[in-house]
């Protein structure tokens, strides 16, 4: 089974979107981790990671559950490719029942998946309209498609995901963050700052100098913020 | 007789009204825009299934004031506009209690509502029932049906009223649910994205400048006070290269 995309209009069907409704009508807000906590019981899949995709390319983990979760989300951010970053990105549920078939589209992503014992991941996109805000990914720890009634469920979760976080700025001024949302957003000033860095070394655009922040991350087996914690730090820097 | 149909059932008959109405009624507005096309089939529905006279939709702003929304006619339209204009009227009543008003006979209540009776007796109405739109404890409207008659509606008739409006107002909510979170979609958005850039235009500066990150922001900054310009949009500029960092505090050199 090769991976399978599908055009999703950011709402599902309207009688999910009222179920939200009532459902938020009637007590206390559900929170993105216990949202995160309860998808493998409910969609059968052996993890989960809820993200925050921040300027539209970097997905910081809000939470997660399951083995290979963490390993997995720690590759959407250092390598900015596989499902999840397509999710976010282009606002499309992405099904990869078999990971060993996406091999060609996302070669790094693969690799780290396989290695960690993960062999199916979907992601679905938490967006209001065309406003998207992260993604949630599924991993299973065997290949397989995700049952049709599974997807349409894995869409209310996300809906009521991207519902979550948002109730987390709901009392914040314009421009501010809550303090939830302002940790993860701060988890990464190092990557932000060593991007800036690197545009000014390289003389090139921002989204470029990430790139190759990236392909350093890789080529030397490290995570991205420890890369950048070394251009940061003035230990290394990159050449035109 | 040929071609007649059961009596209750196929296109045009009552249970098809129904069902259609709540269908139509299930197809929630999208935007602030749909709302007043949304109460204009929740009124037209009203009157054709519930068996009054005419029909009115009130619905609140955030500020509590209701306004009319929809009605069935222009003279209705008068009427409504004259309740809105005093603050008495079985509308009023049913959207601050949080009640319905029921059937209640005009003739005697010159007491309850000693304007608006008057008004409502001259144009030919004899009871009036006011339905509120509820949702647990949140009322955001009222619908109106006026009735010619003394007896005003049966009681299936205001059961499948109270069903009508019931929907209609899961549907604002819905409505005005999506309108928020989607502004708080963009809000978040705005501010992630301007965080992110104001670390890179850090790191911009601090490397061009040979100088410490702090440092670096401590210029930024300095240069968005001087100009009196956003944080984020000189980070930008510099950024997008619009603005050099040996420009940045031009006027004012940087503590070291």
């Amino acid at each position: 089974m090769s991976p399978q995309e599908m055009a999703w209009d950011g709402g599902a069907s309207r009688a999910l979107r009222l179920h939200f409704v009532l459902d938020a009508l009637a007590g206390d807000p559900i929170t993105p981790a216990e949202i995160c906590a309860h998808c493998p019981e409910v969609l059968s899949v052996t993890g989960a990671a809820i993200a925050l995709a921040i300027a539209g390319e970097e997905l910081t983990a809000a939470c997660l559950c399951g083995p290979g979760s963490d390993v997995l989300s720690e590759a959407a951010f250092t390598l900015g490719e596989g499902p999840t970053v397509e999710a976010a990105r282009r606002g499309v549920v992405v099904l990869v029942p078999d990971v060993g078939r996406a091999v060609q589209r996302w070669p790094r992503y693969v690799h780290v998946a396989r290695r960690f014992g993960i062999d199916a991941v979907f992601a679905f996109p938490l967006a209001i309209g065309e406003t998207r805000i992260g993604a949630l990914s599924l991993f299973r720890n065997r290949p397989g498609a995700l049952a049709p009634a599974d997807v349409s469920d894995a869409v209310l979760v996300a809906q009521v995901a991207t519902h979550a976080l948002l109730a987390w700025q709901a009392d914040v001024a314009p421009m501010a963050l809550s303090d939830e949302l302002a940790e993860l957003a701060g988890r990464h000033t190092h990557v932000h700052q060593a991007t800036g860095m690197v545009a000014a070394q390289l003389g090139v655009p921002v989204q470029d100098a990430l790139v190759r922040l990236r392909a350093e991350a890789w080529a030397s087996r490290r995570r991205l913020a420890e890369v950048a914690a070394d251009v940061v730090g003035r230990r290394m820097r990159f050449e035109p | 007789m040929i071609g007649a149909e059961h009596p209750g059932s196929g296109a045009g008959g009552r249970e098809f009204r129904v069902g259609a109405a709540f269908v139509e009624l299930a197809d929630t507005p999208f935007n602030e825009q749909e709302v007043s096309g949304y109460l204009d089939v929740l009124c037209r529905r009203t009157v054709d299934l519930v068996g009054g006279g005419e029909v009115g939709v009130l619905l609140a702003n955030s500020q509590g004031t209701l306004s009319l929304m929809a009605s069935s006619t222009e003279r209705m339209h008068m009427l409504e506009l004259l309740q809105l204009q005093g603050t008495e009227g079985p509308c009023f009543e049913s959207f601050h209690s949080g009640l319905p008003v029921v059937n209640a006979p005009l003739a005697a209540s010159g007491d309850r509502w000693p304007t608006f009776t008057p008004l409502a007796l001259g144009v030919g109405f004899r009871s009036v029932s006011s339905i509120p739109m509820r949702v647990q404890a949140q009322t955001i409207g009222a619908v109106n049906v006026f009735s010619t008659s003394s007896t005003g509606l049966d009681a299936s008739g205001y059961r499948l009223g109270e069903a009508l409006a019931h929907v209609a107002t899961i549907g604002i909510f819905h409505q005005r649910a999506l309108d928020q979170a989607q502004g708080l979609a963009t809000q978040l958005q705005g501010a992630l994205d301007s965080r992110v850039v104001i670390e890179q235009a850090k790191g911009m500066v601090a490397e061009r400048m040979g100088i410490r990150v702090e440092d670096a922001f401590l210029l930024i900054r300095g240069h968005a006070r001087v100009q009196r310009a956003p944080l984020a949009a000189v980070a930008a500029a510099v950024v997008s290269g619009v603005l050099q960092p040996t420009e940045l505090g031009a006027s004012r050199r940087p503590p070291r």
